[in-house]
């Protein structure tokens, strides 16, 4: 079920590099949010944004009635919302769109693929499966991002105890290259395995077809510009496959239907 | 407890606020946020003969205090409207207005005559701002004769109560009015979206893939609220105020300049709790202010000094 909830900041850390996270306690979506799902967000302020932006969530405690989003300051809304403190609130609409569901075959690896700040979802999926008991060694996460300052969550990737590969553009940390070559090798290395991918349109672009010419399941989530974020407005519709149209596809509202898609269905 | 009570000719509501055109769906997305019988009426999206596909993305962008639309009137059409919206609608206690879009003539009135007599539907909300496409395009609702023409056609094809939706996009605004309720018109709408564009100065290119989009918001609220009071002051008709109203305060500007409901559109997307916020707030202005109606306070605007 949806809210719409104001909460209260109990904790905003500044985690270098225009990246932030903050802690929201806001029980009701706490209970309700599942992995791959997003908040509308939307904070009071001196001239501040008139429009909600969407934000993953990055993790939830039910039992603490708190939930956490992770990101990076990078235009008016992010940077104004960076400034707010402990003990403000800040009015949230959540949560929305659908979730990642896991691979439920018994050998599948899971092969979480993230680039830059598509890392907070992942993140979530990868805590609720080695808390629902999977084998942190079948979870295996690709972040990847053009350098080391723009990975993002790598110590919480780490702390799970799961397989971290990460991969950046210039080589700063990790393997030098893309998430899409390391995916590469990963799926490479055999046995049944399903892609679950978040981040920047053209990284998912190449994680999708990688994965539908390997005949792998990948499921992307896609970013678009969401002015309602609750499926009335049509004004964040991406291209579906659809042989029943003319036109052989659909739009359909990435807020709503998605914001995770099957890659193969996705005409980018 | 004041009374809410209000009425647009024959449509009667039991309170002033209806949700606008496009900015609520077909409601049953609000289905976690409040009983959409708490609304006196709801507006659904435009409704085309056949489904629309809408204009190609990107389609909206944040403005300062408010925000540009180009959508196209995606909707899924009049059969799956009635097939799949309608019969949800249907079991509010609310007045469903029908806002319906055409780009010829013969399409408003098959629209008209397939949704009249449909159980559920109190009202016709016609769109004259969209392109007619017997004059290049013009819209209708920018000449007085197209107009006339468009809302005459419609009160041949339907007995229900019909509201012209006005845009503002005019010179004199209350001519068209005026030729709408000539026409037979019950009630007016307006205002709909002033058209604006917006350039990203960094890629140099357009922020909207249409080019020109239509500005709604709070930014609007006082071009509208003037649009509202010329209107009131020139027709005879009852009128629907829209515009950037983000809260009761607004609502209630747009009563005092002289409509009898107000619509609530963008504050949706803000607030999705925004309209049943504004009636509540609207009781407890009547109350502070010892009003005994809404009635009382329609156009009841006074000169600054
Ligand atoms: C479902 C979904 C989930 C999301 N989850 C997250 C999340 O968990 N964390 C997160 O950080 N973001 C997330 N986002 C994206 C987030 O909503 C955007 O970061 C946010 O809209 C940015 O808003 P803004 O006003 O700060 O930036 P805007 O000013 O709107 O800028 C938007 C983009 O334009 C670029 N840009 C704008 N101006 C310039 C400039 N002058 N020079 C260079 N680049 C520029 C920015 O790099 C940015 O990518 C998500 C988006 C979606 C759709
Ligand atoms: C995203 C969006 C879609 C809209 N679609 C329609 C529509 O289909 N038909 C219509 O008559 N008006 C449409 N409108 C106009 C609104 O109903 C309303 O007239 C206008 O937005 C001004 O009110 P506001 O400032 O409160 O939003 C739309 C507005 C928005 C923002
Ligand atoms: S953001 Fe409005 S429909 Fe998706």
């Amino acid at each position: 079920m949806r809210h719409s909830l104001t909460g209260s900041i109990l904790a905003h850390r500044d985690l270098g590099d225009a990246q932030f996270e903050m802690t929201v306690l806001a029980p009701d979506i706490a209970r309700d949010a599942r992995p791959g799902q997003f908040l509308q967000a939307l904070y009071v302020g001196a001239g501040g944004p008139l429009m909600r932006r969407p934000f993953s969530v990055f993790h939830a405690d039910p039992e603490a009635g708190t939930l956490a989003i992770v990101y990076v300051a990078r235009g008016a809304f992010t940077i104004g919302m960076s400034a707010l403190r402990v003990g403000c609130s800040i009015s949230l609409v959540g949560p929305l769109g659908n979730c990642f569901v896991p691979d439920a075959r018994p050998a599948a690896r899971h092969l979480l693929v993230a680039g830059g700040v598509g890392a907070p979802p992942l993140y979530f999926l990868a805590r609720e499966m080695v808390a629902a008991g999977h084998a942190p060694k079948s979870i295996c996460v690709i972040n990847g991002a053009r350098s080391r300052d723009l990975l993002v969550a790598g110590a919480d990737f780490a702390a799970l105890g799961v397989t971290l590969r990460e991969t950046t553009d210039d080589g700063s940390a990790g393997r030098r290259g893309t998430v899409a070559d390391e995916l590469r090798d990963q799926i490479a290395a055999g046995g049944p395995c399903s892609a679950y991918a978040c981040g920047p349109t053209p990284m998912l672009r190449a994680v999708g077809s990688l994965c539908v010419e390997a005949g792998v399941a990948c499921r992307v989530s896609l970013e678009t510009v969401m002015p309602c974020g609750l499926g009335v407005c049509m004004g964040c519709v991406i291209k579906l496959r659809n042989e029943a149209e003319p036109e052989g596809h659909s739009l359909v509202r990435s807020c709503h239907e998605g914001p995770i898609f099957d890659a193969s269905e996705v005409i980018w | 407890m004041p009374d809410l009570t209000v009425s647009l000719g024959p449509l009667h509501l039991k309170n002033p606020v209806v949700t606008a055109s496009g900015t609520f769906g077909f409601g049953s997305e609000w289905a976690d946020f409040y009983d959409l019988s708490r609304l006196g009426g709801l507006t659904t999206k435009a409704v085309t003969v056949l489904p629309r596909r809408g204009n190609p993305m990107p389609r909206t962008a944040e403005t300062a205090s408010g925000m540009l639309n180009a959508i196209g009137l995606q909707n899924p059409g009049l059969d799956a409207f009635l097939a799949e919206k309608l019969p949800y609608l249907r079991r509010f206690d609310t007045a469903i207005i029908v806002n319906i879009a055409a780009d010829r003539i013969e399409d408003f009135v098959a629209l008209a005559e397939r949704l009249d007599g449909q159980p559920g539907v109190a009202a016709l909300e016609v769109n004259i701002s969209c392109p007619n496409q017997a004059c290049g395009g013009l819209e209708f609702g920018v000449d007085p004769a197209l107009t006339s023409q468009v809302i005459g056609a419609v009160r041949s094809a339907t007995a229900l109560p019909m509201v012209a939706k006005l845009t503002p996009n005019v010179t004199r605004i209350a001519d068209i009015a005026q030729s709408a309720v000539d026409a037979g018109a019950d009630a007016l709408s307006l205002v709909n979206t002033y058209v604006g564009t917006a350039i990203d100065a960094r890629t140099r290119r357009f922020r909207i893939a249409n080019r020109q989009a239509g500005l709604s918001g709070p930014c609007i609220k006082p071009l509208a609220l003037l649009a509202v009071w010329r209107v009131a002051q020139a027709v005879k008709a009852p009128i629907l105020g829209m515009g950037g109203i983000m809260n009761a305060t607004d609502a209630v500007e747009f009563l005092l300049a002289g409509a009898s409901a107000v619509a609530i559109g963008t504050a949706n997307f803000i607030n999705p709790m925004a309209a049943v916020e504004i009636i509540d707030g609207i009781e407890q202005y009547l109350s502070q202010t010892g009003a005994a109606s809404v009635q009382e306070i329609i156009g009841a605007v006074q000169p600054a000094i």
